[in-house]
């Protein structure tokens, strides 16, 4: 199932504001934001801020970029678990 | 033991025959051989005159009255000795025993054996040093005995109940020879058989357990002064893990101590099993906090009961701590992640109740701090010592 993203502004109460919505068809499934400078070395990566259903996890890993997310995302839709 | 080839000679001058047995057996087990025990200053200066012991273990008064010659004649020989003795070590009038590391009788063979095993310790090294062996022994013993400032066990139970200079005595011999344990250091894995009881005198240690994937939840800090699991001996294996977090100074009770603390000083054994009950208290808190409180909350809270709980030991400047964690052990503890408690963090900053610098937390603004978080320290029952 293909992915798609569409940019959002996410209100985490930080700075971390840039968002991806992630839509597989119509259902959305994840929502990712882009770490701010306040995270030192991890800034710039991607955070799954929330995942739905199979994409709900308790220590999500961090993504380089948005390609890295949305594979893994892909990954966790695919897990019989 | 000590290090050295020839096993340390003990003299023993004890007036009392029982006890003077009891010791004599425990030394033997220890390794040592034993001189006496002598029950007069006549019979142990003449032990003395035929071989020169290592150390020697004296009580001040023997059948034939005060020792006072026996003390002056291991001083001029250099001979560390430690004194065991029914006159209380606040009722020395005399300066001839000043300095002498001191256990009250009677104390339990194990405490004797173990300062006879520091003493001996210290004694080598000091010849070793060529500094004369009586004086350095001593000195060494004092920075050893982590009851420089206050010792943290001691400040702990004493927040729950009296303790008697005699109760106080064994808990600081029983904290007299700390190991220092470097950070990340398991202390006691899931799945071994316990080994004697964990005693935390310096820095920080975590209970934990991880899934198979690498999770790992934190699930209590132990702090200077605490101890875990009374019990443990019970188990035939630990069900979770013991780790350091920063480095730590750490003493392993044998069971058979924690027995005889328990059975012999009902002032210990009562603020014992005391601070059992707060550490299940603490582990009920920590659960409200993982499992109801959002991220700001479950930090803030956090703050809050370190700094109480380190306050209480002396391990607290006012309102400022070290906090030698990671983000990732944060986040281990109050299960977020890492970008939760980064963002928490900066968020406490932001609102100027916090600043965390170089590993040093300081609380700007502890009454804020306390309503975020919801703390109340109830749970630890600090003002519970008179319902004890």
């Amino acid at each position: 199932m293909s992915l798609h993203l569409q940019p959002v502004q996410v209100a985490t109460g930080s700075n971390d504001a840039e968002g991806q919505l992630v839509l597989a068809g119509q259902f959305l499934v994840a929502v990712l934001v882009r770490l701010s400078d306040d995270h030192g070395v991890q800034a710039g990566k991607w955070f799954l801020e929330q995942g739905f259903g199979r994409v709900d996890h308790a220590s999500p890993p961090l993504f380089g970029d948005l390609d890295e997310a949305q594979a893994w995302i892909t990954w966790r839709l695919a897990s019989p678990r | 033991m000590t290090p050295m080839d020839q096993p340390s000679v003990v003299l023993l001058a004890e007036s009392d025959a029982i006890v003077g047995v009891d010791l004599n057996d425990a030394l033997a087990q220890a390794g040592y051989r034993v001189l006496g025990p002598a029950e007069t200053t006549a019979e142990a200066l003449g032990l003395l005159e035929q071989t020169r012991p290592t150390l020697a273990v004296i009580d001040v008064q023997l059948k034939d009255g005060r020792c006072t010659q026996l003390i002056r004649q291991l001083r001029e020989r250099g001979v560390p000795f430690l004194v065991h003795s029914g006159v209380r070590q606040d009722q020395r009038l005399n300066s001839d025993v000043r300095g002498a590391p001191w256990l009250t009788k009677p104390a339990l063979p194990w405490d004797v054996v173990a300062l006879c095993d520091e003493l001996s310790l210290s004694s080598g090294a000091a010849l070793k040093d060529g500094v004369a062996g009586e004086h350095a022994a001593s000195v060494q013993l004092i920075d050893q005995t982590a009851s420089g400032s206050r010792n943290p066990l001691i400040a702990k139970l004493e927040g729950f109940t009296g303790l008697s200079e005699a109760d106080r005595a064994i808990l600081g011999r029983i904290c007299a020879a700390p190991h220092a344990v470097p950070p990340h250091t398991d202390l006691a894995r899931e799945g071994d058989k316990p080994e004697g009881v964990i005693l935390i005198l310096g820095g920080m240690a975590c209970r934990h357990k991880a899934l198979s994937n690498g999770a790992r939840q934190i699930s209590a800090y132990l702090l200077p002064g605490d101890l875990c699991d009374l019990d443990v001996a019970l188990l035939a294996r630990m069900d979770h893990t013991i780790t350091t977090l920063s480095a730590c100074q750490v003493v392993r009770i044998p069971p058979n101590t924690v027995a005889d603390l328990m059975q012999l000083h009902p002032a210990i054994a009562r603020a014992l099993r005391m601070s059992t009950l707060v550490d299940e208290a603490t582990l009920r808190e920590w659960l409200l906090n993982v499992g109801r409180r959002s991220a700001l909350e479950r930090i803030a809270h956090l703050f809050c009961e370190l700094l109480v709980r380190l306050r209480e030991v002396g391990s607290a400047e006012e309102d400022s701590y070290a906090l030698p964690l990671t983000e990732a052990d944060l986040a281990d503890t109050t299960g977020l992640s890492t970008v939760h408690v980064n963002r928490s963090l900066q968020e406490l900053q932001r609102r100027g109740l916090i600043d965390l610098t170089n590993g040093q937390l300081k609380i700007l603004n502890l009454s804020e701090l306390r309503l975020v978080g919801g703390f109340q320290d109830t749970y630890l029952h600090l003002g519970d010592r008179a319902a004890a």
